[in-house]
């Protein structure tokens, strides 16, 4: 198993492996049994992190106004180049206040 | 002076707990780090019938939780049918969204269906979220879905990729998201996959790894106090000094990492039908199978594909992760960004302590791209370390938030 220790010296995480404290040079000796932790553990801490968990990319959108295109996407260029489409069949925008992605995008100022 | 607090205590249990489950690709917004590259559906993906045969499948399986997602989970004609089986299955649904049309009345209709939580997807101040999502009004368009959210009764949280475009926006996030009245707040890094990939100039590099935990548990610890619980994504963090402040769900929490749970509890499925360990691993390389074609236990008990992290030991690590202290722990974080990088598992220079133990040797890795990505939903391109003195130049520091927008492609 496992088991990591808790540097008493600085509060870091030490492997069973190492004689002293990968953090701060402190000596293992000085680490103190961590607490101990019930069996419900992983699953409780699952259930927290699930609430919010989601994939590490953007996931956004609704269904508003025609601004999706279902037959065609296209990347957004760089400012200094034709729009980068991967198909030419690209839709024009609904109206002004859609994105129309087969133009190059506006490249929003900080 | 050991401890048995880390026992995985499921082993031998493994079952998909956990789903994110992306019901389309079809998306109103065109995201430059998108992994997925969401935008229009993907060509053959699962009906509202057969969907509610995979929440019957999933049921059966024993799952608590499935994270609906797309693309534009909503924009699946039988979203509100999929919330109201998971429910009536027992298993909890909760929806992330960038939320640009999550209106008051759709609101209301994902409560009345039982949907349990939002959590709306924000990288940054209105400016820097509108550039990454490619969509004017895209961030005003977020806080109202909060809003509507909480007023229908939901519960809500954010979600943010941290990245050189949004790292200096943290602070100022936080205190928009609390105003709005979040409860979480779960903060990950940008990873370079889908439209990320194509863009290496808003990644981190891995020697803002530390400042940023610094910064997190800083805010952390402040949204104890406002009764928000701020938690990293699965790839931020790894031992540094901080790491319990920054895992744990309480403020005097010891909690740590405990290993890529891909396969394990945490299941992925794509819109046509595709199933791998982790939503946010490579299509490519992770599907183990395709829901059409083979019933989800099948696939989950007999996929090699599915089963690369249950018996991941720290022979499968190389690189610096194989000579790591925490590796026997650790096995190199989170699977899909080392794969992201690399085109494999087992060293991930994403991490805090090597990025600590490298400055203490007065050097740190430089990521360098040499291969973009092929341009399809969760691919990946190629990149090298470089490991150069702490204080070399760093050319990539003072960009503006558009030039790191920009796509650049490398040969390779
Ligand atoms: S160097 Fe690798 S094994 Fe060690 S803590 Fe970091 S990610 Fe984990
Ligand atoms: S690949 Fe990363 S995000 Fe997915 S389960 Fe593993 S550690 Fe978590």
């Amino acid at each position: 198993m496992n088991a990591l220790l808790v540097c008493s010296a600085c509060g870091g995480f030490v492997p069973p492996v190492v004689s002293t404290c990968p953090h701060c040079a402190a000596g293992v000796s000085s680490a103190p049994v961590a607490r101990r932790r019930g069996a419900g553990w992983v699953a409780r801490r699952a259930a927290v992190a699930g609430f919010s968990m989601t994939l590490m990319a953007c996931y956004g959108g609704g269904p508003n106004d025609g601004i999706y295109y279902t037959d065609a996407y296209c990347e957004p260029g760089p400012a200094d180049a034709a729009p980068a489409c991967e198909t030419d069949a690209c839709p024009p925008a609904a109206d002004a206040s859609t994105v129309p992605r087969c133009a190059p995008q506006p490249d929003a100022a900080p | 002076m050991t401890t048995d607090r880390r026992l995985p205590v499921l082993q031998g249990d493994l079952h998909p707990a956990y789903v994110v489950w992306e019901l389309t690709l079809r998306c109103d917004q065109a995201c430059r780090h998108c992994g997925s590259r969401a935008g229009p559906a993907r060509p053959e993906e699962l009906t509202t019938a057969e969907a509610l045969d995979v929440v019957s499948q999933l049921a059966a399986a024993r799952t608590r939780e499935v994270v609906l997602i797309g693309g534009e989970a909503y924009l699946h004609e039988g979203f509100l049918d999929i919330v109201r089986a998971l429910r009536a299955a027992g298993i909890r649904p909760t929806l992330t969204t960038g939320g640009r049309a999550f209106t008051a009345a759709l609101a209301a209709d994902c409560a009345a269906a039982g949907l349990f939580s939002v959590s709306v997807s924000v990288d940054g101040l209105q400016a820097t979220h509108d550039a990454v999502r490619a969509v004017p009004g895209s961030f005003d368009a977020a806080l109202s879905a909060l809003h509507n959210a909480r007023a229908a009764g939901l519960r809500i949280g954010a979600n943010t990729t941290v990245n050189r475009a949004n790292l200096p926006e943290l602070e100022g996030l936080y205190d928009t998201l609390a105003a709005a009245g979040i409860t979480v707040w779960q903060v990950q890094i940008t990873t370079p996959l889908g439209r990320a990939a194509d863009r290496p100039e808003l990644l981190l590099q891995p020697w803002d790894l530390p400042g940023l935990e610094d910064r997190v548990t800083a805010l952390k610890a402040q949204a104890f106090r406002a009764g928000i619980l701020i938690m990293p994504g699965n790839n931020l963090g790894y031992f540094g000094r901080g790491e319990a402040r920054l895992r744990s769900p309480s403020a005097q929490g010891a909690d740590h990492w405990l290993g890529c749970q891909a396969g394990r509890y945490v299941m992925g499925i794509e819109s046509d039908g595709g199933v791998k360990g982790c939503p946010s691993l490579q299509s490519d390389a992770y599907i183990g199978g395709h829901l059409r074609d083979r019933p989800l236990a099948e696939i989950w008990n007999e996929s090699p594909r599915l089963a690369f992290a249950r018996a991941r030991t720290v022979e499968d690590l190389w690189g610096f992760c194989a000579t790591c202290p925490f590796a026997a722990v650790c096995l190199a974080g989170c699977s899909f960004t080392a794969h992201a990088l690399f085109g494999r598992p087992g060293n991930n220079p994403y991490c805090v302590f090597r990025a600590e133990a490298l400055r203490q040797a007065g050097q740190r890795e430089r990521l360098v791209p040499v291969s973009s990505a092929p341009g399809r939903p969760f691919d990946h391109g190629l990149f090298e370390i470089a490991l150069e003195p702490y204080d070399a130049p760093d050319p990539g520091r003072d960009l503006s938030v558009a030039d790191r927008m920009r796509p650049r492609r490398v040969s390779g």
